[in-house]
């Protein structure tokens, strides 16, 4: 087995951000300098063998394929854990929130002109353009911009749909027999409450397919407001006045406390406190065990008591936990690949060999067979 | 279009996998090629730091290495296996870097690479590595490329021999062989020094 504590850790190396950007920017030249290696029917095949990779925290998946070669033509992205940014090629930023699902209804990595968000969260940064058309459909509203920053929420048990802009403006129209267009300004905010059951799908002739898919039902990333409520730049809120035929606004239902819980941990997470962030996942697994994010927030646990905080007996129960929680296979394939090594760890070479075998058994092809293979000593 | 980021996925399944970054930059997609160089150039930049001792040097092989990953994608029969099959690249890369320039070096067309073992040394590092480190170091200077790699990949960056010939593709016989050689030089400096 390679050494764990080999010595290049004490060679002095300098691999900042600048110096590889400056290597990319020679190396992304030089291919472009290079003609295509591949052949046009090898393409074909490689392109078409693109297929759902299934992860714990990014799924990609080709819904459809068309003769122009485009990774994001009609895909489906989806995350779990983790968010997912995006930078196209005319400047757009995208970045989707964790538990989220977007499909991309047309344009490609150059240019993106409708997705739905069919749950979660989306982040939308676009630069202004002469002609630029953009729309994020949610539930039966569309949100049409130009050139802003804006977030998307969609709440896909509920249908509420919450939308906010940071910078520049978007029209907000629902299609549900009372066509309503609102201009949000940078500072404002719109949101509906859900109903029952979604509305006619908002969308170009082209998402007509799309539109007929079943939005799965999932665990709400947040609650949203409950009524057509407008925040002005100062953060205080304008109850539209019912009167004048708009929504009434009766009282938002309060985020879930599991909810608040995830959302606290990977905050704490992601600023790299530890101990606040285990914390957190742990009193969502004490308090709500049957919640939907219970499994993973068992598999950050045992991350970070692996890596973090040093207790790998609490990793071990984490990553047991992960394993009984675990809704989707990718994340009990995961949460048992780290499993082993946090037997490996503990020095528990037995159990370790035995979830080793189970690991390589189950998953001859999975993602993490080298890793895997690698520990528990020889055979 | 690029992936602006995404965590390490190997491990906490974080973002796309390699191999779905591989399937998409074989497509000829720009961005999975940008985010695989963004996953693997700072391994790939250490590695040929090491193997090279020499700074400039490393930004080209790693550049290289990049190049002709990309090249031969095609190749790659298990996508999942991107980072070994990348390490292995920038293996062979160094050593037939390193032959060119000693052959350069005989023919009179290069002066001998100046190697600065203490500046290659982290000023944290515990008394013996720093020993050990000064003493490969200016061991590589005497060595062929093939001793070279082998001594650095076996005393530096702790690999097993089975791995080393699979990083080389050469046969295990082959490994034992040259790194008794390097070893033997190596024994010679750390007496001198």
């Amino acid at each position: 087995m390679t050494n764990p504590n080999p010595m290049s850790k004490y060679v002095r190396i300098d691999v900042s951000p600048a110096r590889l950007t400056r290597v990319w920017a020679r190396t992304s030249a030089q291919l472009a300098l290079q003609p295509s290696r591949l052949p046009r029917r090898g393409w074909l095949l490689a392109a078409m063998a693109i297929c759902v990779v299934g992860v714990a925290v990014g799924t990609w998946r080709m819904n459809g394929w068309q003769s122009t070669p485009s990774i994001l033509q009609k895909a489906t992205l989806e995350t779990a854990g983790d968010s997912l940014r995006f930078h196209l090629d005319d400047g757009t930023d995208l970045e989707l929130a964790a538990r989220s699902r977007l499909e991309v209804l047309s344009g490609d990595q150059r240019q993106i002109t409708a997705v739905r968000l069919h749950r979660g969260r989306i982040l939308c940064d676009l630069q202004p353009k002469p002609n630029r058309r953009f729309s994020v459909y949610a539930g039966n509203v569309e949100v049409r911009v130009t050139g802003t920053r804006f977030r998307v929420m969609h709440d896909s048990v509920e249908n509420g749909v919450e939308v906010e802009v940071e910078r520049g403006s978007v029209r907000v129209s629902e299609s549900n027999g009372q066509e309503q267009g609102r201009t949000l300004v940078a500072g404002e905010r719109w949101s509906r409450r859900g109903t029952a059951r979604p509305g006619p799908a908002v969308g170009p002739a082209s998402s007509a397919s799309a539109s007929s898919e079943p939005i799965p039902q999932s665990p709400t990333v947040s609650a949203l407001q409950a009524s057509a409520q407008v925040a002005n730049h100062a953060g205080s809120t304008t109850t539209i006045n019912p009167q004048r035929g708009e929504a009434a606004s009766p009282d938002p239902p309060e985020p879930s406390a599991a909810a608040t819980l995830f959302d606290q941990a990977n905050s704490a997470r992601r600023v790299g406190d530890s101990a606040t962030a285990a914390r957190a996942y742990q009193a969502l697994l004490t308090q709500y065990p049957n919640d939907s994010r219970a499994d993973l927030a068992a598999f950050e646990l045992g991350r970070l008591r692996m890596s973090a905080l040093g207790d790998v007996s609490g990793a071990i129960r984490a990553f047991q936990s992960a394993i009984g929680h675990a809704h989707s296979a990718t994340l009990r394939e995961d949460a048992l690949a780290r499993l082993v090594e946090a037997y490996a760890k503990s020095g528990q070479t037995a159990r370790c060999k035995a979830l080793r075998d189970q690991y390589l058994g189950s998953y001859p092809k999975g993602v993490h067979v080298s890793l895997v293979a690698r520990q528990c000593g020889s055979e | 279009m690029k992936l602006v980021s995404s965590e390490q996925p190997t491990k906490s399944g974080a973002g796309p996998t390699d191999a779905a970054l591989v399937i998409a930059a074989r497509a000829g997609e720009h961005w999975a090629q940008q985010a695989l160089f963004m996953r693997h150039a700072g391994r790939i930049l250490g590695l040929s730091q090491r193997m090279l001792a020499g700074s400039d040097e490393a930004d080209d092989l790693l550049q290289d290495v990049f190049v002709r990953a990309f090249g031969r994608l095609g190749s790659l029969e298990n996508p999942q296996a991107f980072s070994a099959w990348l390490t292995m690249l920038a293996v062979r890369l160094a050593q037939k870097r390193l032959r060119h320039q000693r052959l350069l070096v005989r023919l009179g067309l290069r002066s001998v690479e100046p190697i600065d073992p203490d500046g290659l040394v982290m000023p944290n590092a515990p008394a013996e590595v720093t020993i050990e480190l000064r003493a490969v170091y200016t061991a590589i200077r005497g060595l062929p490329a093939e001793q070279r790699i082998a001594l650095i990949l076996r005393r530096v960056e702790g690999l097993e021999l089975q791995e080393i010939a699979d990083h080389l593709r050469m046969s295990l016989a082959t490994v034992k062989r040259r790194l008794k050689a390097a070893e033997e030089h190596l024994t010679r400096i750390r007496e001198r020094l």
